[in-house]
């Protein structure tokens, strides 16, 4: 296989990424195709979306296509920082062993040094993994560009490690005061991100992007839902599952048209779908205007005034 | 599509659309060799045109920009229309947005003389309603008028607030001063080296270090953007940067004020040597607005920028006058400095602007 210009870290993977052999999740072929591309060239991809379209599952699924194991979550804060996520030295543990007399532990750093979600995924020890770097965009403005530093090398430095302790390091840990990815397959790096705030340009233009749509085909709907329930004892039968997935359909176009601030997404389909099998809801009480349970599918009280007027409205039903 | 001419129209791509101004380097360049090596974007110019969108591109525009570039390059062959004809576009063929050059429609005749007319035709229509354009727009039913009468109000591009929140990202953490803050991690470890705390370590305090100075164009051209002036001024007192100087001057920043009345004036030699290492930021139309080449004022303005650039870094350009109104005019000249960052006024570029004032490089 050729190994392209850039060398190392841009072997295509061995299966590709179809969108489809996941249990739970279904991809475009457009959506699996930039997945692939990312893991080719080993590019950060950038997911965007309105909340509950997918955006997180799709790191999942590509893990579950694979053959990954679970994908590396690290929950983007307001307070996160980069160094964080790639080591973290225990000072409060080390000051607790100084005040034992005999603890000549204390004296060292590293004993208490350990790296953090993204330091392991780029040390690798456990083989190639899936980072999901969830709602970036809730972060300080520095931290993607701060990240997207240690994403262009694949390598950090632990700067509080004395260069005299690196050994002694290496030899506890198996990492020194540099960590690399070498020459092993690189991390597979989802972003996702609700644009809460405007991510740096540099950053942009580092990711590859998708934009995650609600499915626009009823079919695709309900093959999402058919497999996100599938073997769940939650599972509805194929005829509340059609008439379900037609009403939620109907209730989503009006809270668009009622300009619903969330409109219900697929996650809150899902939901309702495993409430209505609770109750044993039956497929012809989903032909109301008002099925059972609608008031579920959102979250605010405003969108779901708004949906209720715009329904209940004799002559636009 | 076979490899080679993948790669032709890969390079005949690259040039035109980064000469269009779409940020992209070598490095993109690349990563799209790589992804054509591995198989990406081969057999269909349909899929070479998703794998350009999909690496070079951010933005709808971009996207409609480099569908354009690749319908120019890249025509579709006369089997290739036919198939459209029968399926409809594919995925990555000319995105919403996209426009339809008359370059792309010469085309389009050239390279299917032979072909009939309904081909072409049919060949034209699809690519101009999967681009928006070429298509008569259905009559629109207005229904009923609303009664409320429609009440025109002015929307500010960039608020005061929006401009406050993007200042406040033009940061420069030094610590200086006093050593007054507690320095745990320091005093932890000198517990744990000496195996006793003789006294906790203190440190300096983390100041934002980031200067500043906007200079605002004032003269009678720049009166429609006085208002947005205003609140650029007023969202520098709350931006929580290390210092600023507001200068005011007109047409040409050679001589600058301290007021928007032009009282308190200092050469531009006085205000560089006040505010040696500073960013800078400046307001105006810079001939714009009066479409006229004044070779005079040219001349002069160059000058204050290359004063200016000895001593202030980086620098960025404001011109609120729409882009395609600086060409013939010294804003064009400007522009294509590129010692300096000129752009345009709006929210996306008001925030691109801090961008390049915090030191992001230019695209």
């Amino acid at each position: 296989m050729d190994s392209g210009p850039e060398g190392k870290g841009e072997a295509t993977p061995s299966t590709p990424f179809t969108g489809t052999k996941s249990s739970r999740y279904v991809a475009s072929p457009e959506i699996a195709e930039v997945v692939n591309i990312a893991i080719a060239l080993s590019r950060p991809l950038l997911v965007e979306g309105e909340p509950g379209c997918g955006k997180t599952r799709l790191a999942y699924a590509i893990a579950d296509e694979l053959g990954l194991r679970e994908p590396i979550k690290i929950s983007v804060k307001s307070t996160s920082t980069a160094k964080d996520l790639l080591y973290r030295v225990d000072s409060l543990g080390r000051l607790r062993d100084a005040q034992n007399k005999s603890g000549q532990l204390a004296r060292f750093v590293y004993p208490y040094v350990s790296l953090g979600p993204l330091g392991e995924a780029i040390r690798g020890a456990q083989g190639r993994s899936v980072v999901l770097l969830d709602e970036i965009d809730k972060a300080d403005i520095d931290f993607p560009n701060d990240v997207l530093d240690v994403l262009e090398e694949y390598a950090f430095q632990i700067d509080e490690l004395p260069a005299r302790e690196e050994a002694a390091c290496r030899k506890k840990h198996g990492f020194g005061r540099r960590v690399s990815i070498e020459e092993r397959p690189r991390p597979i790096i989802i972003v996702t991100s609700n644009r809460e705030k405007r991510l740096p340009e540099p950053f942009l233009r580092r990711c590859l992007y998708v934009q995650l749509k609600f499915p626009q085909d009823e079919g695709e709907l309900r093959q999402i839902v058919a497999k996100n329930l599938a073997g769940s004892p939650d599972a509805s039968d194929h005829a509340v599952l059609l008439a379900a997935v037609a009403a939620f359909r109907r209730i989503r176009q009006t809270a668009i048209e009622a300009d619903a601030q969330k409109p219900p997404g697929t996650s809150e389909l899902i939901d309702w779908l495993r409430i209505l099998h609770w109750s044993k809801t039956g497929a012809t009480d989903l032909a109301a205007t008002l099925p059972p349970y609608w008031k579920l599918l959102f979250k605010t009280h405003a969108d779901r005034d708004g949906y209720e007027a715009l329904a209940s409205r004799p002559n636009e039903q | 599509m076979i490899a080679g001419e993948s790669l032709r129209i890969l390079e005949s791509l690259f040039i035109q659309v980064s000469a269009r101004g779409v940020p992209i380097g070598p490095r993109d360049y690349m990563d799209a060799l790589a992804a054509l090596r591995q198989g990406f974007g081969l057999l269909t110019r349909a899929r070479l045109l998703a794998l350009c969108i999909t690496l070079w591109t951010r933005t709808e525009e971009e996207a409609a920009l480099v569908s354009a570039v690749f319908q120019q390059i890249a025509p579709p062959s006369r089997d290739e229309i036919a198939q459209l004809n029968r399926d409809g576009p594919s995925f990555g063929e000319t995105p919403i947005g996209q426009s339809v050059s008359r370059d792309a429609n010469e085309t389009i005749d050239n390279n299917f003389a032979g072909a009939s007319e309904s081909d072409i035709g049919r060949a034209r229509v699809q690519i101009a309603s999967s681009s928006g354009h070429g298509v008569a727009l259905p009559a629109v039913q207005l229904g009923e008028v609303p009664a409320a009468p429609f009440v025109m109000s002015s929307v500010p591009l960039v608020s005061r607030r929006q401009m406050t929140v993007h200042w406040r990202r033009f940061r420069v953490q030094r610590r200086d001063g006093p050593r007054t803050e507690l320095d745990l991690q320091a005093s932890i470890d000198r517990q744990c080296r000496n195996g006793y705390l003789d006294a906790p370590v203190f440190a300096s305090t983390r100041r934002n270090r980031a200067r500043l100075v906007l200079a605002i164009d004032v003269s009678a051209s720049m009166a429609t953007w006085r208002d947005f002036c205003e609140d650029l001024v007023h969202s520098l007192e709350e931006s929580r940067l290390g210092g600023y100087q507001v200068y005011f001057f007109e047409n040409v920043p050679d001589v600058l004020y301290r007021t928007s009345s032009l009282h308190g004036a200092s050469t531009l030699d006085e205000a560089v040597a006040a505010t040696e290492g500073s960013a800078a930021f400046f307001v105006g139309d810079d001939g714009a607005a009066r479409a006229r080449h004044d070779s005079g004022r040219v001349a002069a303005m160059k000058k204050c920028l290359d004063r200016a650039r000895s001593s202030w870094e980086p620098i960025v350009w404001l011109n609120p006058m729409p882009r395609h109104r600086w060409r013939g005019t010294g804003a064009e000249l400007t522009a294509r400095d590129r010692r300096l960052s000129t752009i345009p006024l709006g929210a996306e570029e008001f925030a691109r602007a801090i961008d390049l004032i915090r030191g992001t490089r230019a695209s």
